[in-house]
């Protein structure tokens, strides 16, 4: 029985796919103040214009320049594996295949669109990135891919993060990139902050300010900045993690798939894995597919689909997006990349159309099957990945009770090596569960009274 | 200012690591994190510490959640071909 299914390189996927091409119903564009949808223009100043196009794009297939697959070729194509230690465990007939991104150098699946997006800069002529990072996640996978490329990396990382967490801040700097305290004197933004309070600890927004000032700011033109979530050109370059899947599960003679599973915060690892089986969907095949939340912050699985704002001070455009309102306020889980009021617009008009079906789960049995995984199989996932793996278990656990041998996959998004904390918390008992009480949600939900309605435009057909 | 709960400490989900509470009570500009009261509520009773300390508009101001990134984004942009 094969446990790690490989892919050759020349077997490695040579397009990426758009799932806004197939979506049956379109997504609604983001508005301005103004109630008038934010074009490319608006984003010019940060972005380099053959990103903006493939934010924009409808094209069904992109063809991935044999540059960046070059890039790829470190780590890529990653390996498919599966669980046959957690199977033999939970005693069911279902097969549970995981495609593993925790096999890149920074550990995470983040280095798929940080080398796409850093090799289309470096086509456009730009020669430094910026960006922005907490413990330093990002701004390590963003390092790593200028490195590759010989371009320029500036991260500015949350001061306390900066202090505290040395270790990503050394990766960065083992690849060349420099990190530098936020807020620092190198930026208006930063100065200003500082004459204000000048033992200021930092947080992200002054480090994101700091880092779209400087590209916006450069005369030369030759800088900009990068992102490694929501949009929709990031979930494109993570689309690679599917479409290899799918190769590697014809491969060993696996032809259906009946479930498909990730954890969705911003969005990206999930899309990547999920959107070419959402194809298949589209196109008749009977699969089901799982975005997974934590209960405390229901935003597929029990917020309605709305226009909202995303400030209180109703000062940002409106997004279509299912929402718990822009009053929200999420209470404390560890899963930080999954703590958002509003999933990203293509995963939400997914939902509309029936095409996902989420799902959320509560922390306690996420860090009890994160340890099951881990004395099982044996890696240690990030408590992100934590979450799909708590649904896969109870999937698998279903597929026992009704006796069918069920094919399961889902993405191990990346290791827990540097994120051990929650672990500490969990086996010491310091953490609870906290799922969102219905007089709580209620009470979000009126923010929004009064909003235009978006519309739920669907085709019935899922 | 009550500074009695300065030196706890607790994980902050946004930067992946532990945080003291005096960095969740000053960290935007003077006042606190947007989420210094779910974060904090099983150790401290983070609710009456924000009623005690700050203003409605302080309040009103503070507990704005984060806007999706692209629009900061564009809200940035502004703000910096402003401040130049």
């Amino acid at each position: 029985m094969a446990t790690k299914i490989l892919l050759n390189e020349d077997e490695i996927p040579r397009q990426w796919y758009n799932l806004a091409a197939d979506l049956p119903s379109p997504m609604q564009p983001p508005l301005g103040q103004d109630g008038n949808p934010i074009g490319p223009d608006d984003l010019a100043a940060v972005f380099p214009m053959n990103l903006i196009e493939q934010e924009v794009s409808q094209e069904r297939w992109i063809d991935i320049p044999e540059g960046i697959l070059e890039l790829l070729y470190r780590w890529r194509p990653a390996p498919l594996r599966r669980a046959v230690h957690l199977e033999k465990a939970l005693g069911t007939p279902a097969r549970i295949y995981y495609k593993d991104e925790g096999t890149s150098p920074p550990g995470s699946h983040k280095p798929n669109t940080a080398v796409a997006q850093a090799w289309y800069n470096k086509e456009f002529g730009i020669k430094k990135i910026t960006t922005e990072t907490g413990a330093g996640q990002w701004g390590s996978a963003l390092s790593f891919a200028t490195a590759l490329l010989g371009l320029e990396c500036k991260v500015y990382m949350v001061r306390i993060s900066f202090d505290q967490k040395p270790f990503r801040k050394l990766m960065m700097n083992v690849w060349g990139g420099t990190c530098i305290a936020s807020p620092s004197d190198q930026t208006h933004a930063g100065r200003d902050i500082l004459a204000r309070d000048p033992n200021t600890p930092g947080s992200l927004g002054m480090a994101i300010s700091e880092a779209i000032e400087e590209a916006v700011m450069d005369k030369t033109g030759k800088t900009r900045y990068a992102l490694g979530s929501v949009m929709n050109h990031v979930m494109l370059h993570q689309s690679i993690i599917g479409l290899e899947a799918k190769k590697q599960l014809a491969k060993i003679g696996e032809n259906k798939v009946d479930i498909v599973i990730g954890c969705a915060g911003g969005g990206s690892n999930f899309a990547g894995l999920s959107f070419p089986f959402v194809a298949d969907k589209i196109n008749g095949v009977d699969i089901e597919i799982i975005p997974v939340e934590p209960t405390s912050c229901p935003t597929m699985t029990r917020a309605p689909f709305a226009y909202d704002y995303g400030d209180v001070a109703k000062m940002t455009p409106m997004l279509p997006m299912y929402t718990l309102g822009h009053e929200f306020v999420s209470p404390p889980i560890h899963a930080g990349g999954l703590r958002y009021h509003g999933m990203a617009p293509l995963v939400s008009q997914a939902i509309v159309e029936g095409l996902l079906t989420p799902a959320a789960v509560d922390q306690i049995h996420c860090y009890e099957s994160a340890l099951l995984w881990a004395k099982t199989e044996g890696f240690i996932p990030a408590p992100e990945t934590t979450h799909a793996i708590a649904q896969v278990i109870t999937e698998a656990n279903k597929a026992r009770q009704e006796g069918k041998e069920k094919v399961i996959l889902f993405n191990w998004s990346g290791h827990g090596l540097m994120d051990l904390v929650g672990y500490d918390n969990f086996i010491n008992g310091r953490l609870e569960d906290y799922p969102l009480p219905e007089d709580e949600l209620q009470k979000s939900l009126e923010s929004i009274k009064g909003l235009p309605k978006a519309s739920l435009s669907k085709t019935g057909k899922w | 200012m009550d500074e009695n709960h300065d030196a706890i400490e607790t994980r902050c989900p946004m930067l992946g690591h532990l945080v003291p509470f005096r960095y969740c009570r000053r960290l935007n500009e003077g006042l606190p994190c947007r989420r210094i009261v779910g974060c904090w509520q099983d150790k401290i009773d983070a609710a009456a510490f924000v009623r005690d300390n700050y203003t409605r508009e302080e309040i009103d101001r503070f507990m704005a959640p984060a806007p999706p990134k692209l629009t900061q984004i564009v809200e940035l942009i502004k703000q910096a071909r402003q401040r130049s």
